[in-house]
């Protein structure tokens, strides 16, 4: 009887699972586009680069496959696949991302390196107004941690950055940086808040704010490992960079 | 006994079933990821999406799909909630292209200096 009872119930089920089987439900596009991005992204360097990001892109796939088999017509569903698919997008948009920040740092790297070699042959007085000035300010001497105001006893070294830049009038580029502990975005975004303090505070001191433009670069480009105490406080940072004249 | 117990099972299914079918919605309004959608498409615009077309293509699909969304809120929330997400999925993916399109941009820069540098 309960045999019966269960074949009954279960009847339905199997056919509807061997017509989903047989199949005329095509999968729809959207669904087909996030899988192929997916694999792009799984085959190329954000596998390497961005391995969080593609596994999120993995997940919000598995959950729209999900939506697909229980409400292939729901519209949610197609909302899922759209969202794995940009998912994997950004995980590839992340790889670009710290390829071109790495290419930008190499490239700085052989710039400088042959710079100083023919400064060495030239003399300083030459190579100097071509290579531009760097201002490194560790963190630690500007702000709090986790904080983007800057500590009182700040304002002596920038007033002092404040006489050396008065009067030029190359671009000047202020980058915040941070390690690579914690959230990256939030990295990003209190290593911005920091360049910004710096330029507004220059700004105050009299430097034209059309010369300057902040940016928060967060954990890339760092200068020590950050796998050491000593490495993680070189990398966090503010650098005042003071283009060539022409 | 057993009838009883079946019977009161069955019309739990059959509840459930109708709040399903029918639309009634037991979630609550996704207002937080509103909120987070809306905050990463400011994000996105801040770091200059407007300035890249395919970062403006997705930043505005973003705003569209938080409109969409805001319709729905109270009478659907379950594809709110959907919603939300994609319009979220879509302005981080306009921030980092963004992002990307100033990174090259610096990226390609350097590299003309490292061959003006080699060329002096």
């Amino acid at each position: 009887m309960n045999w019966n009872r269960a074949a009954t119930a279960a009847l339905p089920i199997a056919l509807a699972g061997l017509l989903r089987c047989g199949g005329p439900t095509a999968p729809p596009r959207s669904l087909v586009e996030a899988r192929q991005e997916l694999t792009r992204a799984q085959y190329g360097p954000a596998s390497q680069l961005d391995p969080a990001g593609v596994h999120e892109a993995v997940v919000a796939l598995q959950s729209a496959e999900r939506a697909w088999q229980l409400a292939p017509d729901d519209p949610s569903t197609e909302d899922l696949a759209l969202i794995a698919h940009r998912k994997a997008l950004l995980a590839q948009s992340h790889a670009s991302v710290m390829k071109a920040t790495e290419d930008a740092r190499v490239a700085n790297r052989e710039a400088a390196r042959l710079r100083s070699a023919q400064g060495e042959q030239l003399g300083v007085a030459e190579m100097q107004p071509q290579q531009g000035m760097v201002i490194t300010l560790q963190a630690e001497v500007l702000f709090n941690t986790g904080e983007s105001d800057l500590k009182p006893e700040a304002t002596v070294k920038l007033d002092q950055i404040a006489r050396e830049l008065h009067g030029k009038d190359q671009p000047i580029v202020i980058g915040g940086f941070t390690d690579d502990v914690g959230d990256k975005r939030g990295n990003v975004d209190l290593s911005r808040r920091r360049a910004d303090s710096v330029r507004d505070y220059l700004v105050g001191k009299g430097i034209p704010q059309d010369l300057m433009t902040a940016v928060g670069r967060g954990p890339d480009a760092p200068v020590a490992d950050n796998h050491s105490i000593e490495g993680r406080a070189q990398n966090r940072r503010v650098e005042i960079v003071v283009q060539p004249e022409k | 006994m057993a009838t009883r117990t079946q019977t009161k099972g069955l019309l739990v299914l059959t509840v459930a079933a109708l709040q399903a079918g029918c639309g009634f919605d037991a979630l609550p309004p996704p207002s937080d990821q509103w909120g987070a959608a809306q905050a990463e498409v400011r994000r996105a615009a801040a770091a200059g999406a407007a300035y890249i077309p395919e970062a403006e293509l997705h930043t505005q699909l973003a705003q569209q799909e938080l409109a969409n969304s805001r319709q729905l809120l109270g009478r659907d929330n379950m594809r709110a909630t959907t919603l939300s997400a994609l319009a979220r999925a879509e302005a981080e993916l306009a921030l980092s292209l963004a992002t990307q399109a100033a990174a090259e941009g610096d990226a390609r820069r350097a590299e003309e200096h490292a061959r003006d540098a080699a060329g002096r």
